[in-house]
């Protein structure tokens, strides 16, 4: 098959206009949503009030994972101190980190000096490394308040396995990414497909990797991540 | 495995369930428990206004397949532009041959694949196996269900709750696992097992919540991770989805994501929610090299045409099943298909036909819960009532012929069941009504009704009934 191919598609479509009992229009204008409560949580928020719902979201999940999951609001002058901690807290390992410029800009050089840093041109190594990675080590792109989540958009440096196989994360949060909830992750990603941006992969993130499916009984790790920090930051 | 899970007698098959006290205990606790997380979630959505949300999302599902053609196309186009590649599936046939073939061609040996019930309703797994790939389920209960010899799943969202910890313990045992029956002892094997799976498949195949038509996304929604691994490493990567699993738009799938993950395990969100766009950028060390979306039919179309349609806008949160008075009782097994509750009673005679499944509008009290709860906002229990109609007027087909007698005396007589009203079904049953009984029977109640008088349905609101039933009322 070549790349880029639609197979059946007019036997298919066809058929479907056909029960739907006309042609297929040459556009569809979409009505808009009849209420919309999704806009009105968090509304009006500031950065700081949304950190904190952040927080207080975060620290919700915390209960609910036994301390799996954990959250703290830090300024920019104590990241460096605060990521080196955090890297040790659960014992040491491996670490690996995204090759990102950011780490650097906020004095983060020494702290990872020893970390992996994900690097395309080195092939599959990457994913060996993060396989084995005690840590992991990223910032998130846009962060949902609703939920506590981070969000890691595809790009080259980043790594997908990075960000799904280390046994423990920590994720800088920086204060100015946080969005009320999904709706406005939501509106991100379709402000950049109408540019025409649409990365491979999208991924919000609000916990380490859980599953209730032996008698419902909750067990953390069982694939991804076992724990997950996030490091918020007031002033970035 | 295909929508129908076995072949046994339906009457033989639900005795068995109902003697199967494990599974009948373990249908309780996941009700509770969910049922209690759900509501408390939903509360804290917004300004609590479920019923809103609710219409919203029931809008959205509604709207899309009213233009499911254009949405589709559109959709294809965008995966295109992305890199990936679309394949539009008439029937099961030909989407696990078309799977199969590019995964034969390509010279995979292995697949990692998650959790997803339209892969399981084209026997996405038997065709690959038959052509000689390994095929890895990682999702937790899956990859369970088959060391266990693939043993069916008795819910959608968590499929092995039917086996106890003695039981996975012992499927563990036979592949290597010498610990005790401890939950998280159990998820450590399962996950030495799986990490290195992930790294060394050829290909990861995957379903579908929501494709986003507006840019050629697919969304996948889980708490273990597992589908975000299935989308990383390898390079060779298939999504399979119903046709009718699409959003215009990111801004409508917000609402339904919104709803999903409170409604499927009542929490805010799962731990990912992740949206795919094709292949990876090029010089990526990781991610998609190779990607196809195979869009299934199988049925569907008919039902876009049928008086049953709006079930259609079903998003698979199994918020239905977990409300359900019968399917409490008897587990999901008995609906002898991978569709159960009263999803599974509307859908699965409309995609594999009455004959195997004429007993399954029976399996209902009509007392509407599962349409309360639905955030699809489908009226569930009308359409279920409308299968039996169909049954009793068109195909002519009696409720309590032989085997289903037990089926159908098994909801009736249980007091509370039967009790269970919510104004649509006194109102249905009002012509049937001398004296303040039921003494002419229609479906389920004819057959019953011969043998004694049933008492007049009560006008109980659902969440009434249920709320009293939580505060240690009848079970
Ligand atoms: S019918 Fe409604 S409640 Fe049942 S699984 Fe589908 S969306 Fe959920």
């Amino acid at each position: 098959m070549k790349k880029g191919q639609i197979l059946n598609r007019e036997s298919f479509i066809s058929n479907l206009s056909n029960i739907l009992g006309r042609e297929m229009p040459k556009e569809v204008v979409h009505p808009g949503l009849s209420s919309t409560p999704h806009l009105e949580i968090y509304k009006g928020f500031t950065q700081a009030q949304l950190a904190e719902e952040f927080h207080k979201n975060a620290q919700v999940n915390k209960a609910g994972s036994g301390g799996k999951i954990d959250s703290v609001i830090i300024e920019k002058k104590d990241l460096a101190k605060t990521v080196a901690e955090k890297l040790v807290e659960h014992g040491t390992g491996p670490i690996i980190a995204w090759n990102d410029e950011r780490f650097a800009q906020w004095g983060l050089t020494d702290v990872l000096k020893d970390a992996y840093v994900w690097t395309d041109e080195k092939g599959r190594e990457n994913v060996d490394k993060a396989l084995n990675a005690h840590y992991g080590v990223c910032v998130s792109d846009l962060s949902l308040a609703e939920t506590a989540s981070y969000t890691v958009i595809d790009k080259l440096g980043k790594g997908r396995s990075s960000n799904f196989l280390p046994l423990n994360y920590v994720c800088i949060v920086p204060q100015s990414t946080i969005v009320p909830r999904l709706t406005q992750g939501m509106q991100k990603l379709h402000e950049m497909s109408k540019q025409g941006i649409n990365p491979a992969a999208i991924n919000f993130i609000c916990g380490s990797s859980s599953s209730s499916d032996i008698e419902l009984n909750k067990v953390w790790g069982v694939h991804g991540p076992i724990r997950l920090t996030y490091l918020i930051v007031s002033d970035l | 495995m295909g929508i129908k899970i076995n072949n046994e007698n339906f009457k033989k098959n639900l005795d068995k369930n109902l003697n199967n006290d494990f599974m009948r205990a373990a249908m309780v606790k996941a009700q509770d428990l969910i049922n209690k997380n759900r509501t408390n979630v939903l509360s804290q959505l917004g300004d609590g206004n479920y019923r809103e949300w609710q219409k919203l999302s029931g809008e959205v599902r509604a709207h899309v397949l009213e233009n499911l053609d254009f949405y589709l196309n559109q959709f294809a186009e965008n995966v295109v532009k992305n890199g990936g590649n679309v394949f539009f599936a008439k029937d099961a046939k030909e989407a696990s041959e078309y799977v199969t073939k590019l995964a034969v061609e390509r010279g995979v040996k292995k697949v990692v694949k998650a959790k997803s019930m339209v892969t399981e309703e084209i026997g996405l797994n038997h065709h690959l196996i038959d052509a000689g790939v390994d095929v890895k389920e990682t999702d937790l209960a899956e990859y369970i269900l088959q060391l266990d010899d693939w043993n069916p799943p008795s819910h959608m969202v968590v499929p092995s709750l039917h086996l106890n910890r003695t039981q996975i313990k012992d499927v563990f045992a036979k592949n290597g696992y010498s610990g005790k029956d401890i939950p998280e002892d159990l998820a450590a094997f399962a996950r030495a097992q799986l990490r290195n799976e992930y790294v060394t498949a050829d290909m990861g195949i995957y379903g579908c919540n929501f494709a986003i038509a507006e840019s050629g996304a697919i969304s996948l929604i889980s708490n273990e991770g597992n589908i975000d691994l299935c989308t990383s490493a390898p390079e060779l990567q298939v999504a399979v989805m119903g046709m009718e699993r699409i959003c215009a738009t990111y801004e409508d799938a917000d609402i339904c994501i919104s709803l999903l993950a409170r409604n499927a395990v009542g929490a805010k969100s799962t731990s990912y929610t992740t949206f795919v766009n094709g292949i990876t950028e090029e010089g990526a060390a990781d991610g998609a090299k190779e990607f196809h979306v195979v869009i299934v039919d199988n049925g569907r179309s008919k039902v876009l045409k049928s008086q049953f349609k709006e079930v259609l806008q079903c998003m698979r949160c199994a918020a239905c099943l977990n409300i359900c008075p019968v399917y409490r009782q008897v587990g999901g097994h008995s609906y002898n298909a991978i569709y159960s509750g009263p999803l599974g009673v509307v859908l699965t005679p409309l995609l594999a036909g009455y004959d195997d499944f004429k007993e399954l509008p029976y399996m209902c009290s009509l007392c509407g819960a599962c349409t309360e709860v639905c955030p699809s906002n489908i009226p569930l229990h009308s359409l279920i009532h409308e299968h039996k109609r169909v049954l009793a007027e068109e195909k002519k087909v009696s409720a309590f012929w032989g085997a289903s007698m037990s089926g159908a005396g098994m909801v009736l007589s249980r007091p509370w069941m039967y009790k269970l009203g919510t104004g649509v079904a006194p109102l249905m049953t009002k012509p049937l009504m001398v004296d303040g009984k039921i003494k002419k029977g229609i479906s389920i109640l004819k057959g019953w009704t011969d043998k004694r008088d049933l008492p007049a349905l009560e006008v109980v609101r659902f969440r009434d009934w249920y709320a009293k039933r939580s505060k240690g009322g009848n079970k």
